[in-house]
């Protein structure tokens, strides 16, 4: 089973629109992972 | 308050922590947001903990050399304005980036997925359902 290491970077929550969709970007590969 | 020394102590500890799960993975995927035309400040603090000489790369006589050969990245960008094209793409420091990071550690399979424009209207929306349906067909 391969091993996924999920980096999630952003720093400014909610108040930055690139954040946001790269926070939902991050949860739905942590979906994706065989141990979710 | 904590002393400078303990400080350094604990950013060491934080940094070999980062580095052994890099190490020990097989697939590597960063979620990055454009902040002001480049990475996150503690993404680039992140690359410098695991960009390690002798575990991730080293020096030859040929020059560097990664030594994560045998590990793919997926690289998740999105950001507010659109960087596709020209004059913008060229204030895009997140990609270029990304993939020579990449490259120097030695990690040559890269898939970036882009939403661009993502407070643009209607075109960053189209771009966000895209990427969403990139992701999931990963």
């Amino acid at each position: 089973m391969a091993n996924t290491l999920i980096i999630k970077s952003s720093i400014l929550g909610a108040n930055s629109v690139s954040s946001s969709m790269a926070d939902a970007f991050a949860a739905i590969a942590a979906a994706k992972k065989p141990d979710g | 308050m904590r002393s400078d020394a303990t400080e350094l102590s604990a950013q060491a500890t934080e940094g070999k922590r980062a580095l052994a799960e890099l190490l020990a993975a097989d697939i590597l995927v960063l979620a990055v947001p454009m902040y002001n035309f480049s990475v996150p400040s503690a993404l680039k603090a992140w690359f410098d903990h695991v960009l390690h000489p002798a575990k991730t790369f080293e020096y030859t006589s040929a020059g560097p050399r990664g030594l994560l050969k045998d590990k793919k990245a997926v690289i998740l960008i999105s950001s507010a304005g659109d960087y596709s094209a020209v004059p913008a793409s060229g204030m895009d420091f997140v990609e270029p980036n990304l993939r020579a990071i990449m490259g120097f550690m030695g990690i040559t399979d890269v898939t970036v997925i882009k939403a661009d424009g993502s407070a643009m209207g209607e075109a960053g929306i189209s771009k966000k359902s895209a990427a969403f349906a990139a992701i999931e067909a990963l």
